[in-house]
């Protein structure tokens, strides 16, 4: 008994579907744009700190606001680049074609219009623009390194694969050059794009190389599995059993292919009549989660195969095994829908335990197209997190929308809590303003009082006098002017005696007055004279001692008006720009708010449309193995009758 | 062995379904993928000009030009040095205590430049002095300091603390430089 084409047709599509999505998947898009580069803004060294952490929002709002301020001068075209390729990432596609049209306009050079258009390509992939894609990856020339070239001719042969074209991808692949690690993958999409366009034997053998590859590490081995995977599924449509099982058969029993290969396996021995080996694959089925589909397929064509063996008393068993556990899946796939119809998901995302990095690979490499993958890695499924719901819902997780959906509802909780914080800074400014006004009004009289007392303007008048009063007095050999206080009050004295002893009769006693006053105004003359140069000196010091101190008064004082005049500034004018800016928050929130329910209810459907779909077919499964039991029942009854 | 066949059937479609799943809401719902997306653009382009516009307030009100300092950090290949954290302090008070992480040395390293420290002073000299602690050569902890006298003029103030290697005596050497 042979399973009908329809069936192996079924499963062979549902392999070489995986086949043709997870190819993409090896591919970087940022590798090119992560390149160490001469850093000649600190401003963008810093919005590059943030962008080589994958913090995309505050990278970006650092670049846009170092834009504003003029920090950047010496990157204004790989400022412009990294905001295009940044925004691509943070899902925000139409600003980034906006961004990457604008330099393309102002005649970028050749490097920097490849590494637009690559981007141009990858966001018209990633948007479903197919021909547009098409278009900006052709126009890519040769002129790049050869880890972008070999990216960019990847992406370009996915996008031709999906527009149907296999002949030009197989053409594009077969001339592939690249970085090693990526050519197995190269390999591969060209196996597949061979097949599609008719070149079956040639497909074959270069899936085969694949399936053969030496290798040490995982994801080499996945992409072998993934290969022999395919090409057993793809025998097995081709009614080539035999062979299929070869390569079904080398397919890792521990990786994320392992079910698929061992129910295919199981198929492949049907369809040359071996019921009894296809019992080995489906028996090591049995043991393995019954929320995988294979393990359910498995579950009910296990005593299918018994059947076809005559053992009808272990048919029965397995198919009242079969219909418990499928029961039981199914209640628990109930409790599952329940818990999302109550509005806990994809709330139950974010509480979840974070999935492994094992478990994503093989939520993409199962089901996925692996777009996002290829398209932004950096907000990949690394970032969906598991919970009870994300088991049953592998096949959804790793599709492409609903991991972009998924990330915008991530996206949009930031904005959210990031708007939140901002309405509860913003008022903290109006009270910062009214301080700083307050504190103006008690400073300022204060400020503007010793403004008027102390006048460097003056004081540097008055030493400019100084200054010409000792020179007036050097030039005259002055020394009486440079006398102490002292001196000048004794010199003063001895002047009026002077004159009143001109005055008294000429006597001896008056005489020898005279001669005595005559005596002591030379000595005080003598003395003066004798300290003139050093009084000179000495006074000069001074006066030149008071220079620097007075310069250092006049900044003070330039310091403090420029401080005045800026004072009003920290104040003044802003009222109404917070204003506005409040308003632009509190106008952003409830629309914000709005919008990730819709984006939450949106989630909530494409789960619940997956998971109704798989109860259905658990039902179905159910109903089947029941009707498949009666029918083994009666066909006992039956040979019980017959008997003699 | 017909049942078996409808079952591999379904179990193919229930695999299959999926991947238009996500299309087929737009009927449900009233919402559709490229509908909500293109929304939750505009959104993020909202909120993105948004918050520069904030930025720049902010910086303007606590960080005025005429008051403003702020140092960077960055490391030029930094093979002979493995950064740990650094502390930094202007006119010997300690502004700011930074541990990296491993991923934040990675953004350094290639290329990234982490602003440090953002404050005010007044106008005139002021000693910056860093200290850097990490792992040295040898892998041996390694501690080293590294100062300048900057002069605050009228306008903002940007010192970069560069980590760089000395090739020839195979050594990291750490130096502050001043930005126009």
């Amino acid at each position: 008994m042979q399973c009908t084409p329809v069936t192996r047709r079924t499963l062979v599509r549902h392999g070489m579907c995986i086949a043709w999505l997870v190819f993409g998947w090896v591919v970087n898009p940022v590798m090119a744009g992560k390149e160490p580069r001469q850093v000649r803004d600190l401003h963008y060294g810093e919005v590059l700190f943030h962008f080589y952490q994958d913090d995309y929002f505050p990278a970006i709002t650092h670049l846009l606001a170092a834009d504003m301020q003029e920090r950047m001068p010496n990157h204004p075209i790989d400022s412009q680049l990294l905001l295009g390729g940044m925004e691509l990432s943070y899902g925000m596609n139409r600003e980034a074609t906006r961004v990457f049209h604008e330099l393309l306009d102002q005649n970028a050079e050749e490097p920097v219009r490849n590494r637009i258009w690559f981007s141009l390509g990858k966001i018209g992939y990633q948007r479903g623009y197919l021909q547009e894609a098409e278009d900006a990856l052709k126009r890519v020339t040769s002129n790049v390194s050869r880890a972008v070239h070999g990216q960019q001719q990847l992406l370009l042969a996915q996008v031709l694969m999906q527009q149907g074209k296999y002949q030009e991808a197989a053409e594009l692949l077969r001339e592939w050059k690249g970085p090693k690690q990526f050519s197995g993958y190269a390999d591969y999409n060209l196996g597949v794009a061979l097949i599609k366009s008719g070149n079956e034997d040639a497909g074959v053998a270069r899936l085969e190389d694949v399936g053969e590859l030496k290798t040490a590490n995982s994801e080499t081995y996945s992409l072998r599995d993934k290969a022999n995977l395919t090409l057993g599924l793809h025998l097995l449509g081709a009614d080539q059993p035999d062979s299929a099982r070869h390569y079904l058969n080398r397919v890792r029993l521990s990786g994320p292919f392992a079910n698929l290969a061992l129910l295919g396996a199981g198929w492949a021995d049907t369809e040359t009549g071996n019921f009894q080996s296809a019992l080995v694959p489906w028996n090591e089925l049995l043991g393995r989660s019954p929320a995988d589909p294979p393990v359910q397929e498995a579950l009910v064509a296990m005593p299918y195969a018994l059947g076809q063996l005559n053992a009808r008393a272990d048919a029965i068993q397995h198919y009242q095994r079969a219909i418990d556990l499928l029961s039981e899946e199914g209640r628990h796939l109930d409790q599952v829908v329940d818990n999302i119809e109550q509005v806990l998901f994809p709330h139950t995302l974010d509480q979840g335990v974070f999935v492994e990095a094992g478990v994503l690979q093989q939520a993409l490499m199962v089901g996925g197209s692996g777009t996002s993958r290829l398209m932004s890695p950096d907000r990949n499924l690394g970032t969906v997190p598991y919970s009870p719901e994300t088991g049953y819902l592998v096949q959804l997780l790793a599709l492409h929308e609903f991991q972009e959906a998924w990330k915008n509802y991530h996206d949009l909780q930031y904005l959210a809590t990031n708007l939140t914080y901002w309405n509860e800074q913003i008022d903290t400014y109006d009270a910062m303003l009214a301080n700083r006004r307050e504190a103006y009004k008690e400073r300022m009289p204060r400020v503007e009082a010793a403004q008027h007392t102390l006048d460097p303007g003056q004081v540097r008048d008055r030493w400019h006098d100084l200054k010409a009063r000792l020179d007036q007095i050097a030039d005259a050999n002055d020394y009486l002017a440079l006398a102490t206080t002292r001196e000048g009050q004794m010199w003063q004295k001895l002047k009026g005696l002077g004159a009143r002893l001109e005055r008294l009769p000429a006597t001896e006693k008056t005489e020898q007055l005279k001669e005595k006053r005559r005596l002591l105004a030379g000595v005080l003359r003598w003395q003066l004279n004798a300290s003139y140069k050093e009084r000179l000196w000495q006074a000069r010091k001074m006066l030149n001692d008071l220079d620097g101190p007075l310069v250092q008064a006049r900044q003070g004082r330039a310091a403090l008006e420029h401080a005045m005049a800026g004072a009003t500034h920290q104040f003044v004018g802003y009222d109404d720009q917070i204003a506005e800016l409040r308003t632009r928050i509190r106008k952003l929130q409830p629309h914000i708010v709005r919008t990730l329910a819709r984006q939450g209810e949106y989630l909530r459907n494409l789960a619940l449309k997956e998971l109704e779909l798989r109860r259905r077919n658990l039902k179905r499964y159910v109903l089947q193995a029941r009707f498949a039991l009666a029918a083994t029942y009666d066909q006992a009854t039956n040979a019980r009758g017959n008997l003699p | 062995m017909k049942i078996v066949c409808q079952m591999v059937l379904a179990f193919g479609l229930a695999l299959g379904a999926a991947a238009t799943a996500a299309d087929d809401q737009a009927g449900k719902t009233g919402d559709t993928f490229k509908g909500l997306d293109s929304e939750i653009q505009d959104l993020k382009k909202e909120v993105v000009e948004l918050n520069r516009d904030l930025f720049i307030l902010e910086e303007e009100l606590l960080f005025p030009s005429s008051t403003q300092v702020a140092v960077f950090l960055s490391v030029d290949t930094g093979s002979y040095f493995n950064l740990d954290s650094v502390q930094l302090k202007v006119d010997d008070k300690v502004v700011s205590n930074y541990l990296y992480t491993q991923r934040e040395v990675e953004a350094l390293h290639r290329g990234g430049v982490h602003r440090v420290y953002t404050g005010n002073l007044k106008a005139g000299d002021h000693e910056v002095v860093a200290l850097f602690t990490g792992k040295g050569p040898s892998g041996r902890d390694y501690r080293r300091g590294a100062n300048l006298v900057v002069n605050k003029g009228l306008g903002p103030k940007f010192v970069e603390l560069k980590i760089v290697d000395r090739e020839g005596k195979e050594q990291p050497e750490f130096v502050v430089k001043e930005w126009e």
